[in-house]
């Protein structure tokens, strides 16, 4: 474990000299060193130039997977509840499933305006999917014999979907939050792109436009640290939950 | 009329033969009976049946004269796998059945606490069940059935996963408890030495139906020795050859 850890230290290490090596004869324009965009991500952060950015895009992130989270649990617990809604909506969740909802950027922008809402609601939108999927399968499968025995034990509708069916689909409930929070990075970056002044995904386009590479390297940085401590995060939920099924199966 | 009456029960799943054919079956109360059967003839599906956990598609389960159209709350049920919930502790998972109505009394806590000791649990009392053997899980499983004293009991295949020497500590637990609470109980096997030495009654199962009903003549009161008895093995022996009998 440790020789490993060693080893991932050291690439990192070779690649940041390839990356030098690579962009000393280049304009600094197309590839700047990394030298040049450590000192400007600094400058950014100390001077304190990034962090209404960072602020808005968490804030985005935050809220929008919230709202899109929490409505695709409910939706999935209802529809796999309820019989007839699931066969009501399913046609028009696949349908939606089917659209690129990046695509739809532009028309919430046109809804929304060009301010925070239109992000969350994008962003929201993506999480939903992911989190309804993964909810209404598991409330559909749970296991006929611990429903069997939930049945025998004279539990009612609702003490088997609280004590039994959401409990059961916990591990894949996580897995489709997982994915979300992945999503949720990309649809509020797509979101700021499209329109605003705010946040780090239109801070890349401005550094586009006034051909600030070494800006829009130091952005895509923050990015990667944020989407890593996200994961990291959805990590520290994941084992808080899980604790108590996976003891005994990962030793 | 019987504790629980089978009348003329028939059942088959979706897109499938009969799997339950015209089975009529009479349990007296405080009676021990053993299911023996090969695996695949329907003996799950009859315990299911039994408890109204199934609806026949034809004929009438009857509980004390009435007929059953849902399981009742005072029942066991083992399923044939142990069915215990990863998150939650052996300790809880005993007293799942009570929980769920209300939070459980200081007597019934001591209650789930002797029956973990009866089987031989004790120690994994708050362990995970992921983290117990298969034979751990399904002791855990008889310890819930057994929490609200039910007074009838549908055991499947409850010892299966258990080694032999455990098995026949528990065997003799069971007894005693059922026994001491005149307990009625239905207990699937396919190991005729565990059905002889358990029941007062060994129904042989075949195809679906039941194809012939043992009465075992031996002491209530059962002891190791019994199992060396030449009555005993005799019994084993005319039940084995009922089951070739039937098979061939
Ligand atoms: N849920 C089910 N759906 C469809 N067929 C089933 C189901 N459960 C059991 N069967 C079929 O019914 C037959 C009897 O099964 P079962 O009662 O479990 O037998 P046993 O307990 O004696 O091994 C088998 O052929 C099995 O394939
Ligand atoms: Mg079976």
């Amino acid at each position: 474990m440790k020789k490993v850890e060693y080893y991932s230290m050291l690439l990192m290490l070779l690649m940041l000299i390839g990356w030098e090596l690579i962009a000393r004869p280049m304009s600094e324009l197309v590839l700047p060193s990394p030298g040049v965009v450590f000192i400007e991500l600094w400058k950014g952060v100390s001077s304190g130039y990034f962090l209404p950015h960072i602020l808005r895009t968490i804030t985005e992130i935050v809220l929008g997977l919230s709202i899109g989270c929490t409505m695709g649990f409910i939706l999935g617990v209802l529809m796999g509840e309820i019989d007839f809604l699931r066969r009501l909506i399913f046609p028009y969740v696949i349908a939606s499933q089917a659209v690129p909802k990046l695509a739809l950027a532009p028309l919430f922008i046109l809804w929304f305006g060009f301010g925070m809402t239109s992000k969350v609601v994008i962003t929201a939108l993506i999480c939903f999917f992911p989190l309804l999927e993964n909810t209404l399968t598991a409330i559909q499968y749970t296991d006929p014999n611990k429903k069997d025995l939930f049945y025998i034990l004279g539990a009612t509708r609702l003490q088997t979907l609280i004590h039994l069916k959401i409990p059961a689909g916990l591990p894949a409930i996580l897995a489709g939050f997982r994915v979300s929070v992945i999503l949720a990075v990309v649809g509020a970056v797509v979101g700021e792109f499209i329109g605003g002044s705010e946040g780090l995904g239109a801070l890349i386009i401005a550094s586009q436009g006034m051909m600030d590479t070494p800006l829009m390297f130091s952005v895509l940085i923050l990015l990667t640290i944020m989407g890593m401590l996200l994961y990291l995060g959805v990590n520290l939920i994941e084992g808080l939950f899980l604790k108590t099924y996976m003891k005994g199966r990962n030793k | 009329m019987g504790f629980l009456t089978l009348d003329h029960i028939h059942y088959s799943y979706p897109g499938q033969g009969s799997t339950v054919k015209d089975v009529t079956w009479q349990i007296e109360e405080g009676e021990f009976h053993c299911l023996l059967g090969k695996s695949g003839c329907g003996k799950t599906t009859l315990l299911k049946l039994a408890a109204g956990l199934l609806k026949p598609d034809k004929g009438k389960v009857y509980w004390q004269g009435v007929e059953v159209f849902k399981p009742s709350s005072q029942v066991g049920y083992v399923f044939q796998s142990p069915t215990l919930l990863e998150w939650k502790t052996v300790f809880d998972n005993v007293l799942l059945p009570i929980s769920l109505k209300r939070k459980p009394n200081s007597k019934e806590l001591d209650y789930g606490e002797t029956l973990l000791e009866l089987m031989g649990i004790i120690s994994q009392k708050d362990k995970y069940p992921t983290e117990l053997s298969g034979g751990q899980q399904s002791r855990v499983a008889i310890a819930r059935s057994l929490i609200q004293s039910p007074s009838m009991l549908f055991l499947d295949e409850p010892f299966a996963a258990v080694d032999a020497i455990t098995r026949e500590e528990l065997q003799d637990d069971l007894l005693k408890l059922c026994q001491l609470r005149k307990t009625t109980v239905i207990f699937i096997t396919h190991d005729i030495t565990e059905a002889v030495y358990l029941s007062d009654h060994v129904a042989i199962m075949s195809g679906g139906q039941i194809v012939q009903d043992y009465n075992v003549n031996l002491p209530k009161e059962r002891s190791f020795e019994m199992r060396y008895d030449s009555y005993f093995n005799e019994l084993c022996l005319k039940i084995r050859q009922s089951f070739s009998g039937v098979s061939s």
